[in-house]
């Protein structure tokens, strides 16, 4: 018992040290003034039933009502999506790359797979893993041009990731509307796309019966899983030290021998893959009572890859720290659409989630100055025998 | 013809003044990713002082009066946003991509909000009257009648505005003092400040002249092109974003690169009207014309950048928060 | 003679260092006075503390007898002080002359009125006899042109006591020589001048006295005639300081790195800035490349080890054409390369010792296995590595790079780049900001990987090093090699002709083709 106690202690204390502890300390202090201003808010805009309206807020999945553990699957089905942005994201922002193409990834993503789904019959038991390689696929190209850009042309993925946001969108837009596709795949009167073929949903696993009829399925695990792999992958393989080389320092890792255009290019390919495996999922999701999910054909760039932003910078972009992210703002999400009929707008969770992004930038400055404070104490730690070379000299002065 | 260009400058000047917004930002060292934020929260303030005072009908006999106003209006709260990023880079010295994004979200979170708050039935659109703030000017009707049509009838007040701040800005940067000093704060503020110039100050007229623009030219965006305002200028900011790197910093390029941008724009909703263009898709009945057209735009764009951007040179200390020296 | 300016029992604090400790400076009106000491001394600082960027934490300023404070640029300005930093701080993008009026622009209700201003500078440029072209942006013209619109900043304020922090660092010994007569001008003209330096040659020619400090404090003022180099290094380093460095003879092998007529272009200005290079380099000497900084030999380093790309020409390692290779190919395949700018290239700064150490080798056995690293045996190298070079760290492996003093960081490079044990050393600027100390330890390792076998390549704007550690020297101007001499052979002042370009041979390198023109002397004093 003992032995235990003093190995977790040392963990403990191991755990301290590294950037991910840090990171989880600034973004609690992020996240609690988030929480304390969107309080006050709700206690000005309706006292009366600011209680209730905090309650609520706090509960999150539990607000649902046919109980908590149903709200539980809820909210899981419901981040799923998020957690495959959220990782898009932060698996770009590793190489030093802002995706904020995501959701262009994702809307690709999702078309692929929902052709497959419809159209893809003959494919019998196939069908739905096709489906998703063909989200996968799409995604990955959809990320690979904004990091050819930048790798060869020198053009800011921001902005080109921004370009291929809309060219996604109206290209799937288009495409449905296209004579072709529009009488085999959409539905006229609602103007969305059909479900997809039951072959092509993905399975239930065992949640349908721990989570009667909240949506939840297996791509929730899937997600997990993506997440841990990327963790693994940034962590303890030479390709993901490779990138993150480039994210700290392109320079250095151009002089150590990496391709840096290689890496860069993969960085946003798989980037996008992982979004557009969740635009997969996420229509080939069986849903609410095997009812399945539809895209809508408006000329609106879906949300789903915007969201993705702030999971992944609260995170820092540690995958596992995604996790932990989606399911904080998942959980505030649904309190504030619980919060609405109690007289409170939705939006204020939105408000709450960007004072906590707002602050998670300070946060990071925390951390920063608590890095060099502690680089300080390191540095007098030093052979203290020997008096400071002319070198320490100079670089104290800096 | 004289449509296509009307409506045109309604895409070009928008961009043209966010654009300019963006570039005074990060002139002075601040990157801004803000602007679809600022011009949220400008549209915003501006409209709904438009949609109040309409309701009480003050400003009936002058309404150009009242865009003046809720142009300032709209500027000003663009300002005191930008200062949220203002402090947070310049003062905190933070990451200003991590800022940038957090205002975004907060604009368009805040701009519903308020407008669910200070309407009844908690509606989202803000509604407002338009047409009294078109200009319906006969001035040069006779003599040269396609003119007055684009610049004289169809036209707004901020058309006008949008161009004399492009000039204004040119004078600035390249002729004043102020803009000389703005603009090495953002190439060397090490060298800025040996001289004695205190370079916090100019970052921070930087992003208060950036936010007061940006506010401005959400509302000019948001004001001809629809009849309600619902919290989102639709990735405006953003685009303005691609105008300044394509523009490369400069007020004339950039005025060039909207006019490129805004006609692509422009083309993508009214190609059909276009002769020649109208007789193509009758002839070829399966090519998608609309998705191309909606598309072109964006891959334009693209492809420009691919051929120009081996050059490009941002200001050098863009992003880089001044640390100055210590004491 | 009376004192214009007297720092008095000046103190100033940083955390964990104490950079000026109650030092005492005088300037006498219309001198040059040196201000002498290592890299660390407190030279820079006790000047920045005149200028107005530090304020100090004890003591006081005098002018001309009366106190004074100055508490920022400005201040100082306002009693005629100016300094030319070692860094310049000039924005590229602006011209000569937006340069020069920076901060003191004269204005019409805010508008810039350039023409005044032009006619006032090139008033002063007649004066003072400094030649720039004040339109021309300053990305595009030279580095003294460059440090005269540092000095035009200082006159067109009317400054009287004029600062100079390390001006000779980027120029060639003939510009040397005109800045020497520029400050002797400027003091016929009514200023006096402080020049920081750690060159005890130009003290000597051009200097009236010298404080010397060490770790902080004042040693002392001596007057130059009253004083020899060897005192005034004494004085400086505060032991006897060996000039010369002891060598072995050469034992040469065969040639390992071959470049024939190797040529770069530049994209932006279309000059051959490494114009139809060729050279040989053995096994068991070391050649210096040496020339003025901006002569090419930047981009010579650069395109050696595949960081640019070269337009034509070949490099060959061990008889291996790698022209065309990779990055990559050349680390593994014989090219060990310590850079020039160690922050930009050579380190992850962000990153730990460990990971920066096993830089180039993670990718091959046994730090990886599958793809998949392996921990343990980068912990081994990177303590063999520390203990074996002494680098010197807060937490050993973890330390982060960035927190490390620019000497260790670079013994910290010097470490891993010898132990990849190439037959190939490339090293550029090896101790540039290092203490003496970590300048002899570099020198050492290079002569000892040189006596293993090695074949060295080194680049250096220093010409001490050149001359002492080098057997062969190589100049390069304007792109090409101009001299291929044994470093015995020749004297530091004809190495400055050819480096600035008064004199070039005709260099032949077994079957170099291309003839270069005969030996032009003569009068050559424009930029």
């Amino acid at each position: 018992m003992n032995d235990m106690m003093t190995k977790l202690k040392s963990k403990w204390l191991r755990f301290k040290e590294t950037d991910g502890f840090h990171t989880l300390m600034g973004s609690l202090f992020a996240i609690g003034v988030g929480l304390l201003i969107g309080i006050i808010i709700i206690i000005l805009v309706n006292p009366s039933e600011s209680g209730e309206g905090i309650l609520r807020l706090i509960k999150g999945f539990m607000n649902h009502p046919r109980g908590a553990w149903i709200g539980l699957g809820q909210l899981l089905y419901r981040i799923t999506p998020l957690i495959f942005t959220g990782l898009a994201v932060a698996f770009a922002f590793k190489t030093g790359l802002f995706n904020i193409g995501a959701s262009g990834q994702y809307t690709v993503g999702l078309f692929a797979a929902s052709m497959v789904g419809i159209l893809g019959d003959s494919l019998g038991g196939f069908q739905w893993i096709v489906a998703v390689f063909a989200g996968m696929a799409a995604g990955f190209i959809w990320g690979a041009v904004p990091g050819i850009f930048k790798a060869f042309f020198n053009v800011h993925e921001v902005i080109t990731s921004i370009m291929f946001n809309y060219i996604g969108m109206y290209l799937v837009n288009g495409l449905l509307n296209s004579s072709f596709l529009r009488t085999r795949v959409v539905d006229g009167t609602t103007n969305r796309t059909l479900v997809v073929d039951q072959a092509a949903r993905t399975s239930y696993g065992p949640f349908n019966a721990i989570f009667p009829n909240s949506g939840l399925d297996i791509s929730f695990l899937i997600a997990v899983a993506v997440a841990v792999i990327l963790f693994l992958v940034l962590n303890k393989t030479v390709f993901g030290r490779e990138l993150k080389s480039v994210g700290m320092n392109r320079d250095a890792a151009k002089y150590a021998g990496v391709n840096e255009k290689r890496s860069l290019i993969l960085s946003m390919a798989i980037a996008g893959m992982i979004a557009g495996l969740g635009g997969a999922l996420f229509i080939l999701a069986p849903s609410t009572r095997n009812l399945g999910n539809a895209y809508a054909i408006e000329n609106v760039i879906l949300p789903a890859g915007f969201n993705g932003i702030p999971v992944a910078l609260l995170a820092n972009s540690n995958p596992l720290g995604v996790i932990l992210s989606t399911l904080f703002i998942g959980h505030i999400t649904l309190g504030g659409a619980s919060m609405q009929s109690v007289g409170f707008v939705s939006e204020i969770v939105d408000i709450i989630i960007g004072v906590i992004l707002y602050f998670s930038a300070f946060a990071l400055i925390m951390t920063q100055y608590l890095g060099k404070f502690k680089d300080y104490v390191a540095k007098r730690k030093k052979d203290k025998s020997l008096p400071p070379s002319t070198e320490e000299v100079k670089e104290g002065k800096q | 013809m004289a449509y296509f260009i009307s409506q045109s400058l309604f895409f070009i000047i928008p961009l043209l003044i966010v654009a300019i917004a963006g570039m005074f930002s990060e002139k002075s060292g601040t990157v801004n990713i803000a602007l679809e934020g600022l011009m949220v929260i400008g549209a915003f303030c501006g409209i709904l002082f438009i949609n109040k005072m309409q309701g009480i009908g003050a400003f009936a006999n002058s309404p150009q009066l009242l865009l003046i106003f809720a142009i300032i209006l709209a500027g000003m709260g663009g300002a005191l946003f930008a200062s949220l990023l203002g402090f947070l880079a310049i003062n905190m010295k933070a990451d200003q991509t991590i800022g940038g994004t957090a205002l975004n979200l907060l604009a368009g979170s805040l701009a519903i909000f308020l407008a669910k708050q200070s309407q009844e039935n908690h509606a989202v659109q803000i509604t407002y009257d338009k047409e009294v703030f078109r200009l319906n000017s006969d001035f040069l009707k006779n003599i040269f009648p396609n003119i007055n049509y684009v610049f004289f009838d169809m036209a707004y007040l901020t058309t006008y505005i949008g161009l004399l701040i492009l000039i204004i800005a040119t004078i600035v940067i390249y002729k004043t003092r102020f803009g000389s000093r703005l603009s090495a704060c953002g190439e060397h503020p090490e060298a800025v400040q040996s001289v004695g110039v205190n370079v916090y100050h100019y970052r921070w007229y930087g992003v208060l002249i950036s936010g007061f623009l940006g506010g401005l030219g959400g509302l000019v965006y948001a004001l001809p092109i629809s009849v309600s305002f619902e919290g989102t200028v639709a990735g405006y900011g953003f685009l303005a974003l691609a105008v300044l790197i394509f523009g490369q910093w400069k007020p004339l390029r950039i005025l060039f690169a909207a006019i490129f941008f805004g006609v692509f724009k422009t083309l993508s909703v009214t190609f059909f009207g276009i002769g020649w263009i109208n007789y193509l898709i009758i002839e070829f009945p399966n090519v998608p014309f609309g998705m191309i057209f909606r598309m072109l735009p964006y891959i334009a764009t693209m492809v420009v950048l691919a051929l120009f951007s081996k050059k490009s040179r941002a200001p050098k200390a863009s992003g880089k928060p001044f640390l100055g020296a210590a004491r | 003679m009376h004192n214009i300016i007297e720092m008095q029992h000046i103190t100033k604090r940083f955390p964990g260092i104490v950079a000026n400790d109650d030092v005492n400076f005088t300037l006498r009106k219309g001198e040059i006075h040196a201000l002498l000491g290592e890299n660390g001394a407190g030279k820079s600082t006790l000047m920045s503390i005149l200028f107005g960027m530090y304020r100090p934490d004890e003591g006081v300023i005098l002018k001309n007898g009366e106190p004074i404070q100055i508490l920022n640029p400005n201040d100082a300005n306002e009693h005629g002080i100016g300094m030319v930093h070692q860094h310049f701080k000039l924005v590229e993008v602006f011209s000569i002359l937006d340069n020069i009026i920076m901060g003191a622009e004269p204005t019409n209700f805010g508008f810039i009125k350039r023409k005044e201003a032009k006619e006032n500078i090139l008033e002063l440029c007649k004066q003072y006899e400094l030649l720039v072209d004040v339109d021309a942006k300053i990305q595009d013209v030279s580095v003294g042109m460059q440090q005269r619109t540092e000095i035009l900043k200082m006159l067109y304020r009317h400054n009287d006591i004029l600062i100079f922090d390390e001006p000779t660092a980027v120029l060639t010994p003939q510009e040397i020589k005109q800045l020497m007569i520029t400050m002797k001008n400027l003091v016929n003209e009514g200023k006096s001048i402080i020049f920081i330096t750690h060159k005890l040659d130009e003290i000597m020619e051009v200097c009236d006295r010298v404080t010397v400090l060490r770790r902080g404090k004042a040693i002392g003022t001596v007057e130059i005639k009253n004083t020899t180099k060897e005192e005034l290094s004494k004085m400086m380093v505060g032991r006897d300081v060996v000039f010369e460095i002891e060598k072995k003879p050469q034992k040469l092998g065969d040639v390992v790195l071959e470049v024939n007529d190797l040529t770069v272009v530049s994209d932006r200005t279309k000059k051959h800035v490494v114009d139809h290079v060729s050279f040989r380099v053995r096994k068991g000497e070391i050649v210096c490349i040496a020339g003025v900084d901006g002569n090419g030999q930047s981009e010579l380093g650069l395109v050696l080890s595949g960081l640019i790309k070269a337009t034509s020409g070949q490099i060959l390692i061990s008889g291996d054409d790698v022209t065309q290779k990779s990055i990559r190919y050349r680390n593994d395949h014989g090219l060990a390369h310590i850079p020039e700018d160690r922050h930009k290239h050579g380190l992850i700064l962000q990153d730990n010792l460990a990971n920066n150490l096993v830089l180039k080798k993670y990718h091959i056995n046994p730090f990886q296995r599958h793809g998949i690293i392996n921990k343990e045996p980068i912990f081994e190298l990177g303590n063999k590595l520390i203990d074996h070079y002494d680098i010197r760290s807060g937490q050993r492996l973890k330390t982060r790079v960035g927190s490390m003093s620019g000497g260790n960081q670079q013994k910290a490079i010097i470490a891993r780049e010898l132990d990849k044990d190439s037959d190939v050393l490339l090293s550029i600027q090896t101790v540039r900001g290092l203490d003496v100390g970590a300048v002899e330890f570099a020198h050492r390792q290079i002569i000892k990987a040189r006596d293993e076998g090695k074949a060295v390549l080194m680049i250096s704007f220093e010409l001490d090093e050149v001359m002492s550690v080098s057997d062969r020297i190589l100049v390069m101007y304007e792109g090409q090699i101009v001299k291929n001499v044994m470093a015995k052979e020749i004297s530091i002042e004809e190495l400055g002709l050819y480096m600035a370009g008064v004199k070039r041979d005709t260099v032949f390198v077994d079957d170099l083709s291309k003839p270069i023109p005969a030996s032009i002397e003569g009068d050559q004093t424009h930029e």
